[in-house]
């Protein structure tokens, strides 16, 4: 699981997040870091796809919140995803 | 690096900037910058800077860019020049004409008479001090062309980039054209078979024959075209992985 997008819908399902806050937890939670190029292009699809919405903030670092159409396209994918990983493991086991 | 890659984000549209152009400096200010940034930071750029254009607008700049290129390449190409002179061939035998013609210009190109003309003149000063003669004798016989004009005219050129020395070359291959004519009647003890006389002397190549407008004018639009379409359908083909 690489591409940016669902890892920031991912990072974001645990809590509200600014982006250099999502760069790490990404880093921790998958071991891949986003450059910044990557992340605020991720940022960009996903607030114009209306799957996380920017939250007000008095200074520079917007935090940004998973919305619930987000929500549910996070669990979609992640819920073929595990389909893949299971076949795949099983596989694997008999083989 | 991180001065780089500030400078580097103002390269962002503008409107991506007044969006999101703050919290991006901020998080710049907050990571450990590394060189591979830079790259990632470019590819975004030019995503957000092609994103919202029209197709027309993409291949205008592709056009644009790729005509810079293809001007780029063709300025690192020498301009060449050819100069050309029309001989005339009146032969006692006309059906073996074109027979002679072939045997004097064959003479005229072989490696000894072209290392002579080489050496005299001398031609591809770069070349020959990068690889043999060999290779530079058959770059010449590729610059030399002789072609038949009607039944007893021909043409003889050479391309050089350099007008005054193709016009010389051409003049001097055309007198050895003549002289290995008189030197075969004399082998043959005889009247010459064949009289060659120059009709019209090499000219001064006024136009170049390189770089080539046309070309570079289409290989742009073309190129312009492919980047315009593939701009917009890359970035439309990665979506995330749906099962």
């Amino acid at each position: 699981m690489s591409d940016p997008t669902l890892l920031v819908l991912a990072s974001l399902a645990s809590g509200d997040k600014h982006g250099y806050g999502i760069m790490e937890d990404i880093q921790e939670f998958a071991g891949i870091r986003l450059g910044p190029g990557t992340l605020y292009g991720a940022i960009t699809r996903l607030e114009e796809r209306g799957w996380i919405r920017p939250l007000e903030s008095d200074n520079r670092r917007r935090p940004y919140r998973l919305t619930a159409e987000g929500r549910r396209y996070l669990q979609r994918e992640l819920a073929g995803l595990s389909l893949v990983v299971k076949a795949g493991l099983r596989r694997l086991e008999n083989a | 690096m991180r001065r780089v890659l500030q400078a580097a984000s103002r390269l962002y549209p503008r409107i991506w900037r007044k969006r999101y152009g703050a919290e991006f400096e901020a998080l710049l200010e907050d990571v450990q910058p590394r060189w591979s940034d830079l790259p990632d930071l470019i590819k975004g750029i030019l995503t957000m800077q092609i994103k919202p254009r029209s197709l027309p607008v993409i291949i205008a700049a592709g056009v644009v860019l790729s005509a810079m290129a293809a001007l780029a390449v063709n300025y690192a190409k020498p301009t060449m020049w050819r100069s050309t002179a029309t001989l005339s061939f009146r032969g006692l035998d006309e059906s073996r004409l074109r027979d002679d013609v072939s045997e004097l210009a064959q003479a005229v190109l072989t490696a000894k008479s072209l290392r002579e003309i080489i050496a005299s003149y001398n031609l591809y000063p770069e070349e020959r001090s990068r690889r043999p003669i060999e290779d530079v004798i058959e770059q010449m016989r590729r610059a030399i062309q002789i072609s038949m004009l009607g039944h007893d005219e021909a043409s003889l050129s050479f391309i050089y980039p350099d007008q005054a020395i193709a016009q010389r070359v051409t003049q001097d291959m055309a007198r050895r054209l003549i002289e290995q004519n008189l030197t075969r009647a004399m082998e043959m003890r005889g009247p010459t078979r064949t009289q060659v006389r120059v009709v019209e002397p090499p000219d001064f190549p006024r136009i170049p024959i390189g770089p080539n407008w046309w070309t570079i004018s289409l290989s742009g639009l073309l190129g312009g075209v492919v980047f315009g379409v593939f701009s917009k359908w890359w970035p439309s083909r990665r979506r995330p992985i749906t099962v």
